[in-house]
C-alpha cells in the first residue's frame, strides 16, 4: 500500500480505534475479545479501502461502525466465539483500575471496580453499549446516537437508565 | 467514591493502553498487501521446478520437442 493509503489509515485508526473498542466491548463483555475483534475490523478496512477513502470523516466512521457491527453479528452466528463472549460475560471480573497510591487503597478501589464491572456485564445490551461507548469510548451523547442510529435524546435516556441500574446494583451489592 | 468516578476507573480499565492499540495497528499494516494470493509464492516455486527439471533432467531431443515453434517473418 502506497505511503499516501497508509497515512489515510493510519489517521483513520487514530480517528475511531478507542470508539470502536468501546463498542466492541459493550456488545462482547470482554476487553481482549474486543481488541481482537477491532483488529479484524481494521484489517478489512486495510484491504478495503477504496471504499472509505474518500468519504469524509463522519461518513468513514459510520463506515468502519458498519464493519464492526457486521463482524459482531458474524462472531455470534459462530458458535464457539458466541460462547467465549458468553464466557467473557459470567467469568469473574478481571478488570482492575490503575494503582492508587496505597495497597489498601488500590485493593478498595479494585474490588470496587470489579463490583462495578459485574453490573456493567448484568446490563442488557443495549444499556452496555451506550455506556461504554460513553465512558470508555469517550463518546458524546450525539456522538453515540450517530454510531448507533439513535437520537441523542434516546442515548441520554439509555444513559441514566444505566447509571440508574448500576447504583442500585452496587447498592445491592454492597 | 461516586458513581461516575468509578465509571470513569472502569472506563480506563477498559480501553486499550497505547501500547496495544499500536500493536494492532502495526499487525493489520503489516498483513500481505491485497491482491498477492496466498498461493502466489507455491505456484510460482512450482514453475520454477518445472523449468529447472525439463532443463536437467530431459534429454536436448525433448526439451527441443517443448520449445514453441517459432518461424521467421
Amino acid at each position: 500500500m502506497s505511503g499516501d493509503a497508509e497515512h489515510a489509515f493510519n489517521r483513520l485508526y487514530e480517528d475511531n480505534q478507542r470508539a470502536v473498542h468501546a463498542h466492541l466491548v459493550g456488545r462482547c463483555g470482554d476487553r481482549e475479545t474486543a481488541r481482537d475483534l477491532l483488529q479484524e475490523v481494521f484489517l478489512r478496512a486495510w484491504r478495503h479501502a477504496g471504499a472509505w477513502r474518500d468519504l469524509p470523516p463522519d461518513r468513514q466512521r459510520a463506515w468502519v461502525f458498519a464493519v464492526a457491527r457486521n463482524l459482531v453479528i458474524d462472531a455470534h452466528r459462530g458458535r464457539a466465539t458466541a460462547e467465549a463472549a458468553r464466557a467473557a460475560l459470567e467469568r469473574e471480573a478481571p478488570v482492575t483500575a490503575p494503582a492508587a497510591e496505597e495497597p489498601e487503597a488500590r485493593a478498595e478501589l479494585n474490588e470496587r471496580v470489579a463490583r462495578l464491572d459485574r453490573a456493567i456485564r448484568g446490563l442488557p445490551e443495549k444499556l452496555r453499549v451506550v455506556l461504554s461507548l460513553h465512558v470508555a469510548g469517550g463518546l458524546t451523547s450525539a456522538q453515540v446516537g450517530e454510531v448507533l442510529d439513535e437520537p441523542a435524546g434516546t442515548v441520554r435516556y439509555q444513559l441514566s437508565e444505566a447509571r440508574r441500574r448500576l447504583a442500585v446494583a452496587m447498592g445491592a451489592e454492597g | 467514591m461516586s458513581l461516575d468516578e468509578l465509571l470513569d476507573e472502569w472506563g480506563g480499565a477498559n480501553r486499550l493502553t497505547a501500547g496495544e492499540a499500536e500493536a494492532v495497528r502495526l499487525a493489520v499494516v503489516t498483513m500481505r498487501t491485497p491482491g498477492l494470493d496466498p498461493g502466489w509464492w507455491s505456484e510460482l516455486m512450482g514453475q520454477v521446478s518445472v523449468a529447472v527439471i525439463q532443463a536437467t533432467a530431459l534429454p536436448a531431443s525433448a526439451r527441443a520437442a517443448l520449445q514453441p515453434v517459432w518461424t521467421p517473418a
